[in-house]
């Protein structure tokens, strides 16, 4: 078994003095789809957040613990947020294009860290489109504006997006609760194709999604990590009553 | 019983047909003595509409009394005022909405800001008096005149900017930082690109409302018998508000007439500025629809 | 944490209340058909038509769960259930379809006269014994009262064996009643062999794994 791609130690996050993730550890495997479920509220937005260091950018937000990233502690003093965040790429809830062209959405990332040659963007923004099943729907479309398209193709636009900066993780927020049944569908097939190259975790309030996709499963209660483990094992025979009571319906 | 519901439902409409009677009376007189007042206007100034009004200089002879210094000047001050709210108007509004930490003293700056905005716009022109006249030692200038209006538009400026700022959704945002921008980066290429068409537009505002101030004017430039092209920032100026009022104030009833047409005059360059302005909100407008 | 009663619940409910009246169809119907072994009389009409209902109920609780999967996507312990109930059904049906297959033998051999009963009557009253336990191990769940059916089964299995050593070396008894008593006694076993099945199954609905 490889070294995982993400791992946690005593991981805990306040804001203010509402303890919002509790003293998490936790080991996302490389090249497989980790799902996140529980109930709202349980920390499981704000635990994805941690792997990014999004959290910084909440204005009391205050992490405590150990999240490594390939082995080095992403949190350390001397790290900075945007490396990681090219490392470490992040899909929201409801699709977030900019009101620019698609060619220009895709290019953002790489632009940001200073390539402009046409023909690298070009070949970039092209790659990446096809590694999210967009390309064929938008390539005689590249310089229309990217409000323009579907929810889904939005959110593909997005992942698109992403990619383009070649990240390791992908770390995606209840990426579909936005989108109509075929749209979901499509994501995820691609979330299972992108496995094959990069790490991917996903945020779900859908537990069918998640035992639909996802390699492994973790369950969140109350900011805790409650339960972890391979998908099919969590779905049919939990170890814990209370993700046996959550999964059944039962509460939550 | 069922009297009773038909007198509630009768009195109902009644009501409402009585409200709306009152709406549509006090929009009829808001819109009559505008038009009034317009058309007033407009036939007193028209017979002096011609081109040598916007050529010549000003002279005691009405026949040939021009515009040709207040309107370089109204249009000097508009540039300078512009060019100088601009970067400060923007960057100010960039800070408090990007940069500075969400506290207490933050929304005590913005609150005193929008009451700036509110200040009796002579108090602007004594200050600038004694500050970029006598302090500075810039004399009754342009670029004296140009300071005092920056100053006077700037609260308005920041709060239209920072409105701008304000209508680009925090998910874009957070979407830019996910892919490893800096803050400044976010800023520059995400939120300003979004957010200049409405900051433009307050820009303009703000300069028409440049062009329409007196009192600070006056304080400023106290000259009102200018007859030369203003050629540097350091020149002294007149503005068409003055001209107009010098004008009004002759015993003469031609000047009367020619006081309207510069009504006039001012009038056709403001409703430009708001045309630009409206057709920048539009153009912005569009692109957020999408 | 409130509990309410969500929809999969009726069904599932209706699955166990099907689930109960077969236990109750499956004891009388191979109670039945030992007592016509030891006496002789003839059910057989009777005991056929019980196997039959069962049978019926077993497509009955297949259909019923092969809906619940279909509606609900159920999960974790509701998916076992349902699992489960489908696998204990078949068992149970079975149980009847032996019982039935006794009768039959009985028929063959003239009322089962020929029978070696003092063998037969030994070894099914470990054989009813062995399913009680079983059905009370369904209606409680309880999984520790399940284990004392793997030594019962050992017993029953060796009693079989036994038996037939015997046979072969036993050279007083007729064809009609070494055969007659040595098909009873293979039904009797494999009776045995599903009562222990259902409580295997028990055991995965309570715990996730079929090691009692």
């Amino acid at each position: 078994m490889s070294e995982p791609a993400i791992e946690t130690k005593a991981l805990s996050v306040w804001f203010g003095r509402n303890h919002a993730v509790r003293n998490v550890a936790l080991e996302i495997q490389t090249n497989q789809i980790t799902a996140i479920i529980g109930p709202s509220g349980c920390g499981k937005s704000t635990l994805l957040r941690c792997f990014n260091r999004m959290n910084d950018l909440i204005p009391n937000a205050r992490v405590e613990g150990v999240v490594l990233l390939n082995g080095e502690n992403i949190y350390q003093l001397d790290v900075d947020p945007t490396e990681i965040r090219r490392r470490v790429g992040m899909v929201f809830q409801k699709p977030n294009p900019f009101p620019k062209s698609v060619y220009e959405n895709a290019a953002f990332g790489p632009r940001l860290n200073g390539i402009n040659s046409e023909s690298e963007l070009d070949s970039i923004v092209r790659k990446s489109l096809e590694a999210a099943a967009l390309w064929d729907e938008v390539k005689d479309r590249l310089n229309d504006s990217a409000i323009g398209l579907s929810g889904g193709q939005q959110q593909r636009l997005c992942i698109a997006r992403a990619l383009a900066v070649d990240p390791q993780v992908i770390l995606m927020d209840e990426p579909c609760s936005a989108l109509d049944p075929q749209a979901t569908a499509k994501i995820e097939q691609l979330m299972t194709e992108l496995a094959k190259d990069y790490t991917v975790v996903v945020v779900t309030h859908n537990m069918q999604q998640a035992a639909r996709v996802s390699n492994s499963t973790a369950f969140m209660y109350l900011g805790e990590l409650v339960e972890y483990g391979p998908t099919a094992q969590i779905f049919e025979s939990p170890k814990n009553e209370l993700t046996e009571n959550y999964i059944t319906g039962r509460f939550g | 019983m069922k009297a009773r519901k038909t007198g509630r439902k009768t009195r109902r409409r009644l009501t409402g047909t009585i409200l709306l009677s009152l709406f549509v009376l006090s929009t009829g007189i808001a819109i009559i003595a505008l038009t009034v007042l317009i058309i007033d206007t407009a036939s007193d100034g028209a017979p002096w509409l011609s081109w040598h009004l916007l050529t010549n200089f000003s002279s005691r002879d009405p026949k040939q009394a021009g515009l040709r210094s207040a309107l370089f000047g109204s249009i000097w001050i508009a540039a300078l005022t512009g060019a100088i709210c601009f970067p400060l108007g923007v960057g100010s509004a960039i800070y408090l909405h990007e940069y500075a930490p969400k506290n207490r003293l933050t929304s005590f700056i913005n609150l005193n800001i929008f009451n700036l905005s509110g200040v009796p716009s002579i108090l602007y022109g004594l200050l600038g008096l004694g500050l970029f006249v006598d302090l500075l030692a810039l004399g009754r200038s342009i670029i004296a005149g140009a300071l005092t209006m920056a100053l006077l538009v700037l609260p308005m400026m920041i709060v239209a900017s920072r409105e701008a700022l304000v209508t680009v959704p925090e998910g874009r945002r957070f979407g830019a930082y996910a892919l490893g921008a800096s803050q400044w980066q976010v800023v520059r290429r995400v939120v300003l690109p979004e957010a200049l068409p409405g900051i433009l537009t307050g820009t303009v505002l703000a300069m028409s409302r440049a062009i329409g101030e007196a009192a600070p004017m006056i304080a400023i430039s106290a000259l009102l018998y200018v007859t030369f092209d203003p050629t540097s920032p350091l020149d002294r100026f007149t503005v068409l508000p003055i001209q107009i009022f010098n004008w009004i104030s002759r015993p003469q009833a031609a000047f009367a007439g020619l006081a309207a047409a510069g009504i006039i005059v001012l009038l056709v360059l403001l409703l430009a500025m708001n045309a630009v302005a409206i057709l920048l909100r539009d153009r912005y407008q569009k692109r957020v629809r999408e | 944490m409130s509990s309410y009663a969500r929809p999969l619940d009726v069904g599932l409910n209706a699955m166990a209340e099907v689930l109960l009246e077969m236990v109750d169809l499956a004891e009388r119907t191979v109670s039945a058909s030992i007592e016509a072994a030891a006496e002789g009389g003839k059910l057989d009409a009777q005991v056929r038509i019980w196997s039959t209902e069962l049978q019926g109920k077993y497509d009955d609780v297949e259909d019923k769960a092969v809906e619940l999967i279909a509606r609900y996507q159920p999960v974790a312990s509701d998916l076992r259930v349902i699992k489960s109930s489908m696998k204990i059904a078949y068992d149970l049906a079975r149980l009847g379809r032996y019982a039935y297959d006794i009768v039959q033998v009985l028929d063959l051999v003239n009322g089962g006269k020929a029978a070696d009963k003092p063998f037969l009557e030994k070894m099914s009253k470990k054989v009813l014994e062995m399913m009680r336990l079983s059905f009370e191990t369904l209606r409680t769940r309880d999984v520790q009262m399940a284990r004392k059916l793997i030594e019962m089964d050992n017993e029953v299995d060796s009693l079989y064996r036994g038996y037939l050593k015997g046979l072969i070396d036993n050279p007083n008894l007729t064809a009609a009643e070494a055969v007659s008593t040595a098909l009873i006694a293979r039904h009797l076993e494999r009776i045995a062999d599903h009562a222990w099945y259902i409580a295997e199954s028990v055991s995965y609905m309570v715990t996730g794994t079929y090691i009692v």
